[in-house]
């Protein structure tokens, strides 16, 4: 691992004004980011790792009228076990405990989790073998390589990697805001393939807090080929208002979390096992597999059966 | 059951049945003691101020060949102390064939021909520290010609493949890329034998590249200093560690051959490697520490590889193809078999000139039913993987089993049952390991036919069993000295590097048991440069390590009480050591400490009479597992394993139902999800390291039953024999897998769920 700087920051402005020029990175629990750097995936490095850890009350999980807010900051294991998110946000609590092992949820944050780099294995070799179009390079190499693991709904911006965040699915499930030093985004509109990035934050912009609405029903589900410390082959959130509307999110997928409308529609009329069973096949109607990731078609509509089917009834 | 081997039962397999120590729990082990307290010091923990950082370039390429090569800039940069080439005169004196003798071919020991991705080629830096290294080689102005490469052996097999090591088979562009010509067997006529039968059916049987999955990156550490015994020469000797399991400095001494040292000029610094399976390859760091170190005028250097460097692959890919022919009795009658084995582009375990690969691996397996009619082929073929090390010959009962499934199937009968009528050997053994695995699976209770049955939850349930021999190894011939001190322990050393075998411990209950000491009073210590291993190779070498200690323990006994008879003026009949004691037989009561009666020792250096490998006595095992099937995602899960092992006899408890447990958490982890992956368009290596290369966690840990069963029928002390290789295998799960769903074998390893979601597809279609 190369030297950088590490900066401690006291509050989200501050380290977002420190990241503003590209050359600092900033860092919540460690767990993603020290590994890219200990591999240097990337052919630059940066200057300056800042720690968001050292700024005070950012980790809260509170309730505001309906909805709740949850700190960027706040550890996995945190969200996974609070009674607030488990009681309106049971999809959000469910993710979080489905991510990596013990260890890393007492380390890793809801931030961190959502701003994680892509796993794709080209991406992710170290030395950077692969300048693939995510750093600069002219194609994915991914689309005719060996993308047992990658997207099956097509590529973003030329990237065929699949989403690997759990919690993200849970997030656009439930209709939260992703609040940043900059601007409230959606967080439907908050994923996706730019640079290295996964999302849409720029230079010099920090993840704050979550603005999740309370749900009346909602689930996840999560497939794997590990029971622990793996990183989804396919999960799947669903989220259902008072009204009976439903959403439904995949993730593992596509670069960013998947929403299907097409089995948002076949529940549209409340989730029973034949409308279930639909909205499975509905969601993988649009699949484009490639080359050797077609049993993922298979995977993901039954994660979205059988996550509908958690909040049947 | 078949015709039964010859056993031999006498001398090493006696029949003692008055244990105090061996076969009993709470037994501290000092291996195991120290690695849990923190004691063991491992490469990585070996640091001394100023210590300077060494590292290599490493291919980017699948296969390439260096063109150019500039250092200047890299040689400008604050910190760097020295910057070698493959073309410095030391370097290229280096010997071409290096340490380990599995290692096979004439690249040189650095080249400027890189071999697969990864590999270490061309230049090594030393430098102030791991940064300074990587911004020199970053600095390094390289040209590289790309060159084709070959991944999967079976596109190595075919004539016309590229050839990576034309100096192994003159003859490759006829046979393909092979090492060495390819190897025939044949028993019975083949094709009379399939005419005959009632019954032939294909198998096929693929597995692919293990890992050997190192989870600490090793860091090669040396340094030189005065000889402490002085030399007239003025040369100095070199300390330096050792990263295979071979005994003491042996390979560290024959890379230096080329320095005209000698071998008490090298003294290796710890036993500890932290898990490491079967990797009989050298990184190249372990030889070229001690060289980098002479020419900075001794100080230590510490050769580094980063975790994703060090991530090598261990066990090669193996296929096989042919058919079998059965009776109506589910008596298997003739087997014809097509073997391809990889070979990494470095080293194989394929060195025929070692004995092991005499015939291929599967036909001795075979060779161990009643099946007359026999024909087998096979040839190590060279692909541009990392090293490929490990035996593909020890474990290959699992084609072997699979044509039991076959026949199973064909026949509706449970597999046990066409085990029992085909495998030849060793009963009691492999009766008793049937008898009490079945009885602890419940096997009449969950047996059924392929596809029969579903559970509450909807998931395919399956079971299966598999048999297979466990290795009593009379090849090795292991060196035991004892010595016992004026404080009247008993010492014995070791200095091979540790793995998790653990023989240290078993041997100390052995000597302990055999001499009347208490173990507490048998010491077990690491000693650089000793060596234990004479010669042979060493898997599950406890039967031969405990042999050899219980000749050595007996000898020294017999030293001791002589000595003590006199002091209590009787003849060494009439007394006998009690808890390390010498006590008269006539009163027991009449003790005497040994402490202070003088030191004794003895040394020992022999192996088990048993014959190696081929029709001998050989303890079996049968293992049993239970797999729930998801049938829509295609994901399995192994709700049951059980082992019933042959231990012969155990002499260490915990260290053997560890061995046991480790195995086969090892085979559910290659079963469902491991396996080496290289791009195959660039050759690079896309899951090396712990997320993407997906080992077993402790939740993935199926529920594991071991059965010990005792038949003394081993090599070792006491009848007992070795225990881990035959668990590793993966087989059984997926003949499980088929019992769940009823369609096809998978024919690849890991049987992932795009696999079985094949298979379910195709019994829809």
């Amino acid at each position: 691992m190369k030297h950088f700087k590490h900066m401690q920051a006291s509050s989200a402005d501050e380290a977002a004004n420190e990241a503003k020029n590209g050359t600092a990175w900033v860092m919540a629990g460690g767990t993603d980011l020290l590994g890219t750097l200990k591999d240097e995936i990337f052919p630059e490095y940066p200057e300056c790792v800042i720690d968001l850890k050292t700024i005070p009350d950012m980790d809260g999980i509170a309730e505001e009228g309906d909805a709740l807010r949850i700190g960027a900051l706040a550890k996995l294991a945190d969200v996974a076990e609070s009674d607030l998110v488990k009681t309106h946000a049971a999809a959000l609590a469910q993710a979080a405990g489905r991510v990596a092992s013990p260890t890393i949820r007492h380390m890793g944050t809801l931030g961190g989790n959502i701003c994680q780099m892509h796993r794709c294995w080209y991406f992710r070799v170290p030395d950077d073998r692969f300048h693939c179009k995510r750093k600069g390079g002219a194609t994915c190499p991914a689309r005719i390589g060996d993308n047992r693991y990658h997207s099956i709904f097509g590529d973003d911006n030329g990237c065929f990697a699949s989403s690997s965040h759990d919690t993200a699915p849970a997030l656009v499930a439930l209709g939260a805001t992703v609040v940043t030093t900059k601007r409230e985004v959606p967080a439907e509109e908050f994923f996706g393939a730019h640079g290295h990035r996964s999302n849409v934050l720029e230079d010099g912009e920090v993840v704050k807090e979550f603005r999740v609405p309370k749900a009346a029903k909602s689930a996840f589900q999560k497939f794997a080929l590990r029971k622990s410390i793996d990183f989804p082959v396919a999960n799947c959130a669903v989220a259902q208002t008072a009204d009976g509307a439903t959403r439904v999110v995949l993730g593992g997928v596509h670069p960013a979390p998947w929403r299907s409308r097409e089995a948002e529609e076949a529940v549209a009329g409340g989730v029973t096992a034949d409308a279930a069973e639909a909205a499975g096949e509905a969601a993988v109607s649009v699949a484009r597999p490639l080359g050797k990731n077609a049993y993922k078609v298979d995977i993901a509509r039954t994660l979205v059966k059988r996550t509908l089917m958690d909040i049947a009834g | 059951m078949g015709e039964k081997c010859e056993s031999i039962l006498s001398g090493v397999n006696d029949d003692r049945t008055d244990f105090k120590y061996v076969g009993t729990w709470d037994h501290p082990g000092r291996q195991s003691w120290d690695m849990i307290s923190g004691v063991a010091v491992y490469p990585t923990d070996l640091w001394e101020e100023g210590t300077l950082t060494a590292m290599a370039l490493h291919s980017p390429y699948g296969h390439a060949k260096i063109t150019g090569l500039d250092t200047s800039e890299a040689e400008k940069i604050e910190g760097v102390k020295l910057v070698l080439t493959y073309e410095d005169e030391e370097i290229a004196s280096m010997p071409k064939y290096r340490p380990s003798y599995y290692e096979f071919g004439a690249s040189p020991l650095l080249g400027d021909e890189a071999e697969f991705e990864g590999d270490e080629v061309g230049v090594v830096v030393v430098a102030v520290n791991e940064e300074t290294c990587k911004r020199a080689l970053d600095a390094v102005k390289v040209d590289w010609e790309a060159l084709p490469f070959i991944l999967d052996a079976r596109e190595a097999a075919k004539p016309g493949a590229p050839i990576l090591r034309p100096e192994m088979n003159p003859d490759s562009n006829m046979t393909g890329n092979t090492f060495g010509a390819p190897v025939e067997w044949e028993n019975g006529n083949v094709e009379e034998g399939l005419a005959a039968a009632d019954h032939v059916a294909m198998i096929e049987y693929g597995r692919p590249m293990w890992s050997q999955f190192r989870s600490m990156p090793p860091a090669y550490f040396s340094y030189w200093a005065n000889d402490p015994w002085g030399n007239p020469d003025g040369e100095k000797m070199c300390y330096v560690t050792n990263h295979a399991h071979f005994p003491s400095n042996g390979p560290i001494v024959s890379a230096y051959m080329g320095f005209g040292s000698h071998a008490d000029k090298f003294r290796a610094l710890t036993p500890y490697m932290a898990s490491r399976y079967c990797d009989f390859v050298e990184k190249r760091g372990a030889q070229l520490a001690p060289l980098l170190s002479k020419r900075l005028g001794g100080v230590p250097v510490r050769f580094v590889n980063t975790r994703r460097q060090s991530f090598d692959a261990a066990v090669p890919q193996t296929y096989i193809t042919g058919r079998i022919g059965f009776n109506d009795d589910g008596t298997l009658v003739a087997v014809q078999q097509r073997n391809v084995h990889q070979s990494g582009a470095r080293g194989g375990y394929g060195d025929k000139t070692h004995g092991h690969l005499v015939l291929p691996p599967n036909a001795q397996a075979f060779k161990s039913t009643v099946c007359p009619n026999i024909y087998s082929d096979m040839a190590y073929y060279v692909t541009n993987g990392a090293c490929t090390t490990a035996d593909p010959g020890k474990d290959m009962w699992e084609p072997v089993n699979l044509a039991f499934a076959h026949i199973a199937n064909a026949l509706n009968m449970p597999i046990t049952d066409v085990i029992m009528k085909n495998v030849k050997v060793t009963d009691p053994s492999l009766s008793a390991c049937m008898d009490a695995g079945k009885k602890a699976f419940d096997w009449d209770g969950k047996w059924h036919a392929p596809g029969a049955k579903t559970l509450e939850d909807g998931r395919l349930h399956g079971v299966a069993a598999r048999a297979c021999w466990s290795m009593t190894w009379g090849m090795i011939s292991y060196n035991i000295n004892l010595r016992m001190g004026v404080d009247g322990k008993i010492y014995m050393p070791y200095a091979e590097a540790l793995i998790g075998t653990y023989w240290p411990d078993a041997a100390q209950l052995v000597i302990a048991e055999e001499m009347g000491m208490k173990p507490e009073d048998v010491i077990v210590y690491y000693a650089p440069n000793y060596n234990n291993w004479q010669q042979g190779d060493a898997a599950d070498r406890g039967s031969s390590v405990t042999w050899a200690a219980k000749e050595a323990a007996v000898q020294l006994k017999a030293q001791i009480l002589a000595t003590g008879a006199s002091l209590f003026g009787v003849t060494p009949d009439e007394v006998d050591l009690v808890d390390s004691m010498i006590t008269l037989k006539a009163d027991p009561a009449q003790q005497m400490p040994i402490v202070g009666i003088g030191q004794l020792a003895v040394g020992y250096c022999g192996k088990p009479e048993t014959p190696f490998q081929n029709d001998v006595v050989r303890t079996m095992n049968v293992d049993f597992c239970e797999v729930a099937v998801d049938p829509e995602t295609g994901l399995v899960e192994v709700l049951d394993y059980v082992a019933a092992h042959d231990f012969g006899k155990v002499i260490r408890p915990a260290s053997a139902l560890g061995q046991l447990e480790m195995a086969l958490t090892q085979a559910e982890g290659r079963a469902l999800r491991e396996e080496l992956i290289w791009d195959e368009n660039t050759g690079v290596l896309l899951n090396g390291n712990m997320y993407d290369y997906k080992v077993p966690t402790a939740l993935d840990q199926p529920k594991i039953d071991s059965v010990p069963v005792e038949s003394r029928m081993g090599g070792g002390a006491y009848g007992s024999t070795g225990v881990a290789h035959a668990h590793t295998n993966a087989g059984l799960v997926g003949l499980a897998i088929q019992n769940a769903t009823g369609g096809d074998f998978i024919t690849m390893q890991p049987f992932t769920p795009d696999k079985v979601l094949a298979v379910l597809a195709a019994q829809q279609a």
